[in-house]
């Protein structure tokens, strides 16, 4: 039993790496925060989803078959119950933003090449759909009704982030000469330093990974 | 964030037990723990520590700063210092609330800690008020914010970060009211005033 509900090396798909699950969740954990602070919609980690989730199945379908009040048991249920919420709320956070900003995600995901897709399938479909009944809502309540100019435009209601919105910023490796003013100051992000900043100037850092949004 | 979404962050921080019941490990997808041994010490996650104590199946062992000569000195180097001193723990305030609310026994002189641990929270406060105050009004837009811990940052981010997005979109506005005016050919020099310091919080 207890070989079962060991931690097993999980195999990423593409790349062949091996990957704990311990290393995921810390993964899903840094992307559900840095997911909070962003004001833009950030690349959906499916890959890092599916493993998790994999693995907490697995874990659930072995403690079924322990005593409810056995230790064990009561642990794993009080972890997987955190991991679920981590992935709840990353989700959720996902979903608010793809419904406050559909229109502008939707048009650069549409520019955006295949690899670069930063919603899943499911998502996407969310989006269009939710767009798409927006449209028709606003259509038949409202629009219908109004002189033709004044029909057309439609893009001047796309909502934007404030991508220059200020965020906290732990910075993971030792980033040299980040322009940090508008003035273009430069400043070197030291590993482990934290910082207030535009959200813009590190947009780029946050995708690489090299910072963390706190 | 929610402070209980702060608590959720700290309570992995792993805190020392000494169990009164035999177990083998346990095999958790953050880690393995265990094996536990009645009396013997061992690291666990807070959020388990927590759980068992509740139970009473465990002694928390208190973190090694959660001592009072320890704390003093790190209340007086607060004092001393005009930026924020290195805590023990990112999660101290988190860590102090949790133990003392499920295992206030556990800690000698409990009472001391708490008063100087909220003692030294309340310095780091005060600092980070005058701070932010003297950071908006220099017109920053960037600063650097180190030792600062989570829940500390939280106590501020509803307020700054909106602030300072208040004010760069008026300057913003400022500029660009500024490049139409001098393409009219009108005198602007009353209106230059958009500059941006660096400055240490």
């Amino acid at each position: 039993m207890e070989q079962n509900v060991r931690e097993e090396d999980l195999e990423l798909s593409d790349d062949e790496e091996l990957i704990t699950a311990q290393k995921v969740l810390e993964n899903l954990e840094n992307a559900w925060l840095n997911e909070k602070f962003a004001p833009e919609l950030l690349p959906q980690q499916t890959e890092m989803l599916e493993l998790m989730l994999g693995q907490v199945a697995h874990m659930e379908e072995n403690i079924k078959e322990l005593d409810k009040n056995d230790f064990r048991s009561i642990a794993h249920r009080m972890e997987l119950e955190r991991i679920r919420y981590i992935i709840a709320s990353y989700l959720r956070c996902r979903l608010e933003k793809i419904e406050t900003f559909t229109k502008l995600i939707l048009q650069e995901e549409e520019s955006r090449a295949d690899e670069e897709k930063r919603m899943s399938v499911e998502e996407t479909k969310f989006a269009t759909e939710y767009h798409e009944n927006m449209e028709n809502y606003f259509k038949t309540v409202a629009l219908q009704y109004m002189p033709t100019l004044q029909r057309s435009d439609a893009d001047q209601r796309i909502v934007r982030p404030n991508m220059m919105s200020h965020v906290f910023v732990k910075a993971k490796e030792t980033v040299p000469a980040v322009v940090v003013g508008v003035e273009d100051e430069e400043v070197d992000l030291v590993a482990g330093s934290q910082h207030i900043i535009p959200y813009q100037l590190i947009s780029d850092l946050v995708l690489k990974g090299s910072v963390q949004l706190i | 964030m929610d402070p209980c979404e702060i608590e959720f962050i700290g309570e992995k921080s792993q805190i020392g037990i000494v169990p009164n019941f035999n177990f083998d490990p346990i095999h958790l997808i953050s880690g393995s723990v265990g094996p536990f041994r009645a009396g013997l010490p061992v690291h666990i996650p807070l959020w388990l520590a927590v759980h068992l104590r509740r139970q009473r199946k465990c002694r928390i062992v208190p973190p090694q700063w959660m001592d009072v000569d320890t704390l003093e000195e790190i209340k007086e180097e607060e004092k001393r210092s005009k930026f924020f001193t290195k805590m023990p723990s990112d999660n101290y305030m988190v860590e102090a609330q949790l133990i003392f609310g499920c295992a206030a026994e556990d800690i000698p002189r409990c009472d001391e800690i708490r008063t100087i641990i909220k003692d030294i929270f309340d310095i780091r406060e005060s600092k980070l008020r005058t701070s932010v105050d003297a950071f908006i009004k220099g017109e920053g837009t960037y600063a650097k914010l180190d030792n600062l811990t989570l829940l500390e940052m939280h106590a501020i981010r509803p307020i700054l970060p909106h602030a300072l997005d208040h004010i760069s979109r008026y300057q913003r506005v400022a500029s660009a009211t500024q490049r139409d005016m001098s393409s009219l050919g009108l005198n602007t020099s009353n209106l230059s005033s958009s500059y941006h310091s660096q400055s240490r919080i």
